[in-house]
């Protein structure tokens, strides 16, 4: 058990800053990104303590997170975030607002993010966010090589697109 | 807003983190017992590493060593003097020879006297004489309670020759009576004394053996018979030394009249 423990452990300590800010991205709430974060490592605790093998940790807490989201989508429409309610998009007692102070590139970018299609969101978030390699992305998104190139190319290619449209509202 | 600038805001956004707070308390949720269960037994691992041998010994030791090093300079008065004193009780116990560990603290006590007489540090004057008497009170009673050879006593002696000196010049400098030398001056005279009479009594019971054996040897030279004579004149007025050299000079005439 101890060695389950030290996994765990290990697992935690790397990804949880990276699922939550990757389900966060996802859902724009805070509330729901420590929901479902907390939800993705009860998976992988339990996942650990029946014994199963996980070979590559990063991509299976990824799609474990991916997952969840995919399931709250489900249960709750994913509505488009109207690019006049960005100062209404966060919690203003959030963390995260007090940290960026009134940054309006940023919640730009946020905002438009949220709105781009769930997988050049998580192409984009992935690749420049998180910093992950091509190989890596393709097994969390259980999509080939080629592919991710093509959905980070076109996630930045409609950010761009959907930023000129924000700076003309 | 050019691909670039698209990209640098992209990682600006790494600062999307949760609160470090919900993220522990998250784990301990997650973990439960386990959680409470590793950190006790990190802690008792991590001791129990501590207190392995290998690892304690060489670092109480060089804790030890570091310490004393550093509380050597300090002086009666001194905040760290006290440091000193309990590195000093360490040497107490393993010191082969207790009465000359005594006298070589109150030669200590005594060097750090004089240094404060020196710098003239009034306010460590009262504490450091103190010290000092008592040092002198230990030296001296470790002295008359255990018994030693009498080649260490002429030794241990000279200490007390030194110190009784140091002492002297003290008292001088200082106008004042350190009482306690005078019991260690009496302790050592005493213990000379009597390693003196042991001695005379060893020569005495030698010199009375040699006489008795020599007055039944019936093949005694008239040399020898004088010489016999004078021995026991020697032994009747106490001059055991004296009757025997007669008795070796009575036993080996030849060896005698070569030299």
């Amino acid at each position: 058990m101890k060695n389950h423990y030290d996994r765990f452990n290990q697992i935690y300590d790397q990804y949880v800053d990276k699922i939550y800010r990757f389900i966060y991205l996802k859902v724009n709430s805070e509330d729901m990104a420590k929901d479902l974060t907390s939800e993705a490592f009860i998976k992988t605790w339990q996942s650990l303590t029946v014994g199963q093998e996980i070979q590559n940790p990063q991509a299976f807490i990824y799609r474990v997170a991916r997952n969840l989201v995919i399931d709250y989508y489900r249960q709750k429409p994913h509505l488009p975030v109207s690019l006049s309610s960005c100062s209404e998009m966060s919690d203003p007692s959030s963390n995260i607002e007090k940290q960026f102070q009134f940054n309006s590139d940023i919640e730009k970018i946020k905002v438009v993010l949220a709105n781009l299609k769930d997988e050049h969101r998580e192409a984009v978030t992935l690749y420049y966010i998180d910093d992950l390699p091509v190989s890596e992305i393709a097994e969390i998104l259980n999509k080939k090589e080629g592919t991710v190139r093509v959905l980070v190319h076109r996630g930045i290619k409609e950010l761009k697109k959907q930023l000129g449209e924000f700076e003309n509202v | 807003m050019d691909e670039a600038k698209i990209i640098q805001n992209l990682k600006e956004l790494k600062q999307i983190k949760p609160n470090k707070e919900w993220a522990i308390l998250t784990k301990k949720e997650i973990l439960g017992e386990e959680y409470k269960e590793s950190r006790f037994s990190t802690i008792v691992s991590t001791f129990r590493f501590i207190l392995q041998p290998k690892v304690l010994a060489p670092a109480v030791l060089t804790l030890l060593v570091g310490l004393f090093l550093f509380v050597q300079g300090s002086l009666p008065g001194d905040s760290l003097h006290s440091v000193k004193k309990i590195a000093e009780m360490g040497q107490e116990t393993v010191a082969p020879n207790k009465t000359e560990f005594y006298l070589g603290i109150a030669e200590k006590r005594a060097q750090e006297l004089n240094e404060i007489v020196a710098a003239n540090q009034v306010e460590k004057l009262s504490p450091a004489i103190k010290e000092y008497q008592d040092s002198l009170k230990k030296a001296a009673q470790s002295i008359a309670e255990n018994s030693k050879a009498p080649e260490e006593t002429i030794l241990l002696a000279q200490k007390v020759n030194k110190i009784k000196g140091t002492t002297e010049k003290l008292e001088k400098d200082l106008n004042i009576e350190i009482k306690e030398i005078k019991e260690l001056k009496e302790n050592i005279l005493a213990c000379l004394r009597g390693d003196i009479e042991a001695t005379k009594t060893e020569m005495a019971v030698l010199a009375k053996r040699e006489i008795e054996s020599l007055r039944n040897n019936n093949s005694l030279t008239e040399e020898q018979q004088a010489a016999l004579a004078e021995a026991e004149a020697l032994f009747e007025a106490e001059n055991y030394q004296g009757a025997l050299g007669k008795i070796i000079l009575l036993s080996y005439p030849r060896e005698a009249e070569q030299e």
